[in-house]
């Protein structure tokens, strides 16, 4: 008789797409836990609020509302300058990502998932990205 | 537990020191933290040392230099709460009784990073995508300007202030006053946060002896009690956070209130986080020091500066005094050691009894900051 061996979660290796096309249109791919119903974004591996590992890849939203933004003129990271924030979709889920810049955000705009041509942008709806 | 005590304090001032290592910036400050207490290297039992950049063993390859060793040495992590959680380890290593004379040191050489923004860990997911110290403060700093009746002019008040405090300390970064115009005209870094709005980047080191209520009474030197230790980690939230009422801010203060028998209404003089100057205004809610909503208020009053009814950041806070990010917490407790015991010089707070130091630490998706330490000391 042994112990079975713990797994490690390749966190870092999954390949999932951060969106995903659904018939409501483009919508963040997070996960869902089928544990406590909670989502997610980014997907995750273990359930924070109810402990479960049993999460499954699920659309998380698409329209949601700008909670808070700026824009960065430096940065340890990426070219400046860049507009970020965080948007509040349904379910208590908030997202952090790069904001389209093509108009002003004010804090309550709604804002869409876009694709773009690198990848995704949260975007004015109807807006161009 | 039983009581610890602060007997003595040291630091450099902060700045750019490129031809110091991380053992040359700290080891002035220890050796002189000794001196002050009339405690010899061989009487240390305990150092922990709190560093965020300093890599593989910086406490030893700082005591190694003045011969201490042997003895167990500690290295404390925390980020910017790194510093002050050394010396709540000093503390609890005391009040335990498991040791009775322990060194608590804080060091940060971030000139090595040629300044800009702190790097942060790419494996966290927002910093992936583009996540930044200075954003989490604007983003915060967006949300007050929506929520409250405030407006730019009010977190230039408060570098105004920091840097007017800082002006008389001989240890800060930055010792020039500077006017409201010039902080709004300073460059942009973080919308709507400017240049002057954020703390340097720059080094420092910091010592502080903790010690038992039977060595300090052997000593017979000024000294300060520390009537709470508190140390928090951040709550997992993925949802929809407050990001103007940081739990992890206002939990560990009503714990430290809780601990040491003070409440705010006690505290004579406080040294808490401005990392950016919208921080300062956040946290006067978060620790109790006015109700939500009152802060910008509580700032114009006048009665956060010398003069008024709990002064904060005499030292010139973070904004001013500057903030080489794991050695902050220990300059922090340097700096109230001095308060207490009435060796503050220019920038001393009168009568300064009771005082209450708070730094958080880190940025990290999901949780407010990674860590929180919050320190209550009185006057011995």
């Amino acid at each position: 008789m042994s112990v079975a061996p713990s797994s490690p979660v390749a966190d870092l290796g999954a390949d999932a797409a951060e969106v995903v096309d659904t018939p409501e249109g483009v919508q963040l791919h997070g996960t869902r836990c089928r544990g406590c119903s909670a989502a997610s974004f980014p997907g995750r591996f273990v359930c924070y609020r109810c402990g479960s590992r049993d999460l499954v890849p699920a659309p998380v939203g698409g329209s949601g509302t700008l909670y808070s933004w700026t824009t960065m003129h430096v940065s340890a990271s990426q070219p400046v300058p860049y507009t970020v924030g965080y948007v509040d979709f349904a379910h208590d889920v908030r997202a952090f990502g790069h904001l389209a810049t093509d108009r002003a955000w004010q804090i309550g705009d709604p804002v869409e998932v876009a694709r773009t041509p690198g990848g995704w942008v949260f975007a004015h709806p109807g807006g161009t990205s | 537990m039983s009581d610890a005590y602060v007997v003595s304090a040291a630091m450099i001032p902060m700045g750019r020191y490129p031809n110091s290592s991380y053992a040359g910036l700290a080891t002035g400050p220890v050796l002189d933290c000794l001196q002050r207490a009339g405690v010899q290297r061989s009487e240390v039992q305990a150092v922990f040392c709190g560093h965020t950049f300093g890599g593989m063993l910086t406490g030893q390859r700082i005591m190694k230099e003045i011969g201490i060793g042997g003895i167990p040495i500690t290295n404390i992590d925390n980020a910017c709460s790194g510093g002050a959680t050394a010396v709540h380890a000093a503390y609890q290593a005391v009040a335990s009784g498991q040791h009775e004379i322990v060194l608590a040191v804080g060091v940060e050489k971030l000139t090595q990073f040629g300044g800009g923004t702190l790097p942060l860990i790419a494996e966290d997911p927002e910093v992936r995508a583009g996540m930044v110290m200075p954003a989490v403060y604007a983003m915060r700093a967006q949300r007050f300007l929506y929520e409250r009746d405030a407006s730019v002019e009010d977190f230039a008040a408060v570098s105004v202030k920091a840097r007017r405090h800082g002006a008389l300390n001989p240890y800060a970064q930055f010792r020039k006053a500077v006017t409201v115009e010039e902080v709004l005209a300073s460059r942009p870094i973080a919308d709507p946060l400017t240049l002057f709005m954020c703390c340097p980047t720059g080094d420092g080191a910091a010592a502080v002896l903790v010690v038992s209520d039977a060595v300090h009474r052997r000593l017979g030197t000024p000294a300060i009690r520390i009537a709470a230790s508190v140390l928090h980690s951040g709550e997992m939230n993925l949802g929809h956070r407050d990001m103007l009422n940081p739990q992890i801010s206002a939990l560990s203060a009503q714990d430290a209130y809780q601990a040491s028998g003070f409440g705010p209404d006690d505290v004579d003089v406080v040294e808490l986080h401005d990392a950016f100057s919208i921080a300062e205004l956040v946290y006067y809610e978060a620790i109790g020091l006015c109700a939500t909503g009152e802060s910008q208020k509580l700032l114009a009053s006048g009665e956060t500066t010398f003069g008024g009814r709990v002064v904060v950041n005499p030292s010139g806070g973070l904004l001013a005094k500057g903030h080489p990010v794991g050695a902050s917490g220990t300059a922090q407790v340097a700096e109230m050691f001095w308060q207490l015991t009435d060796t503050a010089g220019d920038r001393q707070v009168d009568q300064a009894r009771v005082g209450l130091t708070h730094v958080t630490g880190g940025g990290i998706a999901g949780l407010d900051h990674g860590a929180c330490t919050v320190h209550v000391f009185e006057s011995a």
